[in-house]
Order: structure tokens, then sequence, then C-alpha cells
């Protein structure tokens, strides 16, 4: 890969929290932070924290959406002079070819070499790299399925429940789960154009489904010359439709030897890819304790913070300092993990109906504030939710002593989140952090459906003091008494209505 | 038999869950176990705030029909029907008439666009088949049957944008 020794400015290829994060860190070190506007959000928040704004350039209609068009953000990179682009997380995070023109036109991709991106992003490489460095792994098809009649072969072969991938995914998008022979067209047909439209990439595998594991991964961070460490584990369990909703660090399912297990097992699998930046190692943890190597994710990840938080690095400096050709300067024996860190991804989305998202206009916000209590956010008051754009709107991220401590604090944070004008999932976090098994620590991925009475958690009274408010309303409305109050007989209405 | 006009019930149209509350007719009401009394304020961000005793929640109107309510207090969905004792018995009464009907009417669940149709005019269909795919936010939600039933009317086709709320699919339930 192309370095160049100073990187002066950044372009930012994405949008919302992400963008501000990225753009935070870049102005500490120095480095112009620039960001692009797009015709869908031309006053977004992420643009006013931004050194400089460009204008995304026009195009013919029905293009790939602006972050996916590879060829207008290079060029809008060179042309104004940026030395780097940092994609973020989604859109071009994990695009070789995204990387490949950077690499060509000059300009720094943050994040691995294309090579890396390749075969990390090849599901079928990557089970390679891992048989290599003797990662355990779950039976899978061989490579990509390309028709509907090779999945249904390799689906026999594997033996069901299967779970379909696409090829270039993360997020959950992309991906379902069969788990008999008749459910398969539809689902094979519906991952595929999901992955088409998500990825701009139609290709997909098919692996063996573990019912309810935890969802382990491992932080590791490489640079080019061959040192790699790992910043720990992150429990990422609560999931809807393969969605994290609710990370945690550490993961209350691992102990010191199995984390030691597990965390070598990321770093030995990072080494044998010659991995350098920053990387997300994916296991899923069985009822049995056992692991299996699930796929890399060469990009920052949405639940980052919560690294951050207990092991007060910043993970984006690293992940730029690598790509400018530095040497990791921390060694394995450096980093201590000091506390237990939370994150509740707000989402614009209404879990008392399917979590279907919510759009609408932020009219009043009000966040948290205190020790500890990050707030990473898209959204102030004011800013549109739109169906343009995923629906998390807001991070919130706690760091404590202990778990109960953090659980606590959490608690308090969300009750102090206030968001006007579109429904969120705090109501749903809430119901998770004050539910008996996940502060036991002893949950899985089928937490939300197996142990969740109800997604979102009442306050005391809450249903009487919103009914009051109702009824208080209504009074106020129609507070005149009126003749017919006073004087009408009920049973002169009844038997009007001839009412029995 | 004035009595009767003095109260006021918040019907809970969800769980049927009924509040009762007096009024004295001049728009200040009291709930018969509570003794706090009850303060609504705004404060400078905009929030709405019903507070009493140590208890303090942010509440909106998310919007309201003569009688009908929707709430969202702590960011949690209320929905209630306020009546008087009169109108909860005739409503109680109209329900079991209407509880005979047969026919379903599903609605898109958000705004969207809708990717494929399954089913056709006159198909069977049991619980849980799908009955079409509408795209919202990148993702693909499967519109699912809820009972046994037969397909009375398709009203969208492959392609259409639809708002929430617009009528997808009629469904004849069957036993």
């Amino acid at each position: 890969m192309k370095t160049k020794d100073k990187i002066n400015s950044i372009l930012i290829a994405n949008r919302g929290e992400i963008a501000i994060r990225i753009a935070r860190t870049a102005q500490k070190m120095g480095i112009q932070a620039v960001g692009i506007r797009t015709q869908k959000e031309p006053n977004a928040h992420y643009l006013g924290q931004m050194d400089v704004i460009l204008d995304f350039p026009e195009r013919e209609k029905n293009q790939v959406p602006e972050f996916l068009d590879i060829e207008s953000l290079v060029l809008l990179a060179k042309r104004n002079q940026v030395d780097a682009i940092h994609p973020g997380y989604g859109y071009l995070s994990e695009n070789a070819d995204f990387a490949i023109r950077c690499t060509e036109e000059g300009i720094v991709f943050i994040g691995p070499s294309p090579r890396i991106i390749q075969n990390m992003g090849d599901k079928v490489v990557a089970k390679q790299i891992a048989g290599k460095a003797g990662v355990p792994m779950l039976g899978s098809s061989k490579g990509s399925v390309v028709t509907l009649d090779d999945a249904t072969v390799i689906a026999s072969q594997i033996g069901y429940p299967i779970i379909i991938k696409a090829s270039a995914g993360g997020g959950g998008r992309g991906m379902r789960i069969v788990r008999k022979e008749s459910d398969l067209k539809q689902m094979y047909l519906s991952a595929v154009s999901e992955a088409t439209l998500a990825f701009n990439n139609p290709s997909v595998f098919i692996e063996k489904y573990l019912e309810n594991p935890h969802h382990i991964e491992i932080q590791i961070v490489g640079d080019n010359f061959g040192n790699v460490i790992h910043l720990g584990e992150r429990e990422c369990s609560i999931q809807r439709k393969h969605q994290k909703l609710l990370e945690e660090a550490p993961s209350p399912a691992l102990d010191e030897e199995l984390r030691k297990k597990i965390t070598g097992a990321a770093v030995a699998l990072a080494k044998e890819a010659g991995y350098m930046s920053l990387g997300t190692v994916e296991f899923l943890l069985d009822k049995q304790k056992n692991f299996y190597f699930m796929e890399m994710n060469t990009r920052v990840q949405v639940e980052h913070p919560v690294t951050e938080m207990i092991t007060g690095l910043d993970l984006i400096e690293l992940q730029i300092r690598v790509a400018r050709g530095e040497k990791l300067s921390l060694k394995q024996s450096d980093i201590k993990l000091k506390g237990w860190a939370i994150e509740c991804r707000i989402n614009a989305e209404d879990p008392q109906s399917g979590f279907s998202p919510c759009l609408g206009v932020v009219k009043a916000l009000r966040i948290p504030k205190g020790n500890g209590i990050r707030i990473d956010s898209g959204v102030v008051a004011g800013s549109e939710v739109t169906p343009h754009f995923d629906s998390m709107i807001s991070k919130l991220i706690v760091h404590a002593d202990t778990r109960e401590e953090v659980i606590e604090k959490t608690l308090k944070a969300l009750s102090e989140f206030q968001i006007k004008g579109v429904k969120t999932t705090i109501p749903f976090d809430k119901a998770v952090l004050r539910n008996e098994v996940f502060r036991s620590g002893d949950f899985d991925t089928s937490f939300i459906e197996k142990d969740m009475d109800s997604l979102v958690y009442r306050e005391e009274k809450e249903e009487l003091l919103a009914a009051f408010f109702a009824a208080h309303h209504y009074a106020e409305q129609h507070q005149t008494p009126s003749l017919v109050d006073n004087d009408e007989d009920a049973w002169t209405i009844r038997n009007r209505l001839n009412f029995k | 038999m004035n009595s009767l006009n003095k109260e006021l019930i918040a019907l809970n149209k969800e769980s049927n869950a009924e509040q009762r509350f007096s009024t004295d007719g001049q728009g200040k009401i009291q709930h018969s176990v509570w003794d706090n009394d009850l303060h609504f304020e705004t404060d400078e961000d905009g929030f709405n705030f019903i507070s009493t005793g140590d208890l303090r929640y942010p509440v909106e109107i998310v919007s309201h029909h003569q009688n009908d309510y929707e709430l969202l207090m702590n960011g949690v969905s209320y929905n209630f029907s306020v009546e008087t004792p009169f109108s909860i018995r005739r409503k109680k009464l109209l329900a079991t008439q209407a509880s005979e009907s047969t026919s379903i009417r599903l609605k898109a669940p958000m705004p969207g666009k809708i990717l494929e149709v399954m089913v056709r005019t006159g198909d069977s269909v049991k619980a849980g088949d799908t009955l079409l795919i509408l795209e919202a936010m990148k993702m693909q939600n499967a519109i699912l049957a809820s009972t046994k039933g037969v397909i009375k009317k398709v009203h969208v086709k492959e392609g259409d944008t639809t708002s929430k709320s617009d009528l997808l699919i009629e469904l004849e339930k069957e036993a």
C-alpha cells in the first residue's frame, strides 16, 4: 500500500455520527476534516463539525447513493487535493475497488490494503486464512453461491438450519436464516436483492447456522511492520434480525482463560492475513464455550466506543497513524482493560411496532451529561430523520468501574435522554438494562425473543399518568358544563339509542 | 344522574384497561386513589412534563381526534379513548356486535416500496405465509398473513411506493 508521510486533510466519505467522530480525531491530530454535502440532507448536523465542506457533484438520476459512488468520491478528493479518505463504517468501508481507486489516484485509503479487504471480504478466502491460523470454524459453502439450484444442493449438504449471508456483507443486511428447504427460494432471492441494494454486490454464501450463540468480537490493530495487538472483546449478543442494538465491553460470557484463547485466535488470524489497520474479528460462542470464527470486519465498527472507554485509546487515531505508515507505539502489555462500558444505539424506530423506522423532525433534544458519559450523535434539535439513511441517530456510551455500576449509570443517563418528534429505542434500552437475565450476564442472541416480556420499559405509574394526561386534556377541551351534561337523563338517551 | 357525567374513563385501547377519574366540570379532574397534586409544565427546550411527587415524565400528544388520544410518555406510546360511563357501555355493546366481522385490512407498517407481491386475489393463505415484500430503509420486510384465509383484494403492485398505513391487501378470515 502506498502511504504518505504526512496527511494534512481527510475526506470523510460518510455522514451522521461517524463523520463527526472521525472529524473530531482528525482535528485533534491537526488534520483538516473535509465533509461531503449531499442533496438529500444539505443541512445535516455533521456538516457543521467539518473544517471544509465539499458539495457532492451533480449526477444523472438513479445512480447509486452518493456514499457508494466510488468514482465521484475519488474525483472529489483528487480535485480538491485531499490527502486521504476515511470511509467510516457501512457504505464503501469494505470495498476493495474503492481502496484500489484511492491508491491509484495517490490518495491514502484509511483502512487496510485492497488485498486484505478483498481477502477478508471474500468469506471463502477469509476462512482459508482462518484455517491456516488454526482458528475453529463452522461448515459452509466453498465459495459464492450464484444460483438457487446451487444453494439448494449446498444447503442440504451442510444440513438445515443454514444462514445465507452477503459476501460483501456486514450489519445484518442481506442475511437470512433458513430452517427448511421450502423456505429457501424466497430467502435466497431476498438475500441476493438486499445484498445488491446495500453493497452493490449480489454475491452470497451459505453457512451452517448455530442456534442462539453469543456474538463476541475482538478488536485488533496491526501496523505495516507485522505487529498486531488486540484491544479486548466486545459483547454484541443483544441483536434483533442480526442488527446489534446494545453492546458492552468486556463480555460477561468470558473468563480470563477463554479471553486469552479467543483474543489469541484473533491475533493469529490477523497475523496470518498480514493485517494492518484497525479490524474486528467476529466469533460465535456456543453454550459449551466453543468459539467459531465468523468474519473479519476491516473497518471501524459502530460499537468501537466501548473499547475506547475501557482502553482509554482513540481507535480512529490508531487507524490514521497506521495509514500514514507509523509503527504501533503500543505493545500488548501496554493494553490494560479498565472498568466496564455499555453502548446503546439510539435508533429512530418504534420498538412497540416491530422496530419500524420512524421518520420526522427531531423537535427537541436533551442529552445526558456527566463523567464517563459520551454521546456520539448525528442529530440535533431541528434535524430531520429521512428514509434515505440508516435509522441510527445517536449513540449513548457509558463507562464505570463494574458491570453493576455501568448498568445503573446507563439507566440514569437514558432517563435524562429526551427526544421529541420521533420515537426511539430508548424505552427498549431501558427494558434490556432492567432485565434480570441481562443483569445476570447469562444471555445470548435469542435474548430479545426469549427473555424479554416487554420490548419497552414503563416507568413507575407511567400508564396511570398517561391516562390522567389524556383525561385531563379531554376535560379541559370539554369544560363547559352544557345543558346536556346536566339535564339529559341517561335513561332517556339509552332509550333513544334503543340500548338494551 | 349527574354523577355519571362527572366521571371520565381513560380506556387503554391496547390492553382495554380502564382508569377512572372524577371531574368537576370545570376542567379539573382527580383520580380516586390519587392524593398528590399534578403539575404540567413546558421547559425552555420545548419538552412538556407531567409531574407529581417524585415523578416527572416528559409527555407528548402525538395525535388526538375527538376523544381518541395517542400519547408518548417517556418515549412509550399509549393509545387512550376518553369515555364517559355511558359512552363506554355503548362502546362495549357495539364491540360485541362488530366482532363477527371477518375481513382483515393489512396496512403498510412503514413507508416504503413494494418489491414483490407473492399473492393474487383468490389465493388461499395460511398464517405466516409471506404476502409481499416491502422495502424500507434498505431493509426488506416480509408482510405475513396473520391468519388463515383467502385474499380478497390486492391493492398494490410491484414497484409501488407506499406511505405508512396505506392499504396493501384485504384478507378474508377463514376458520
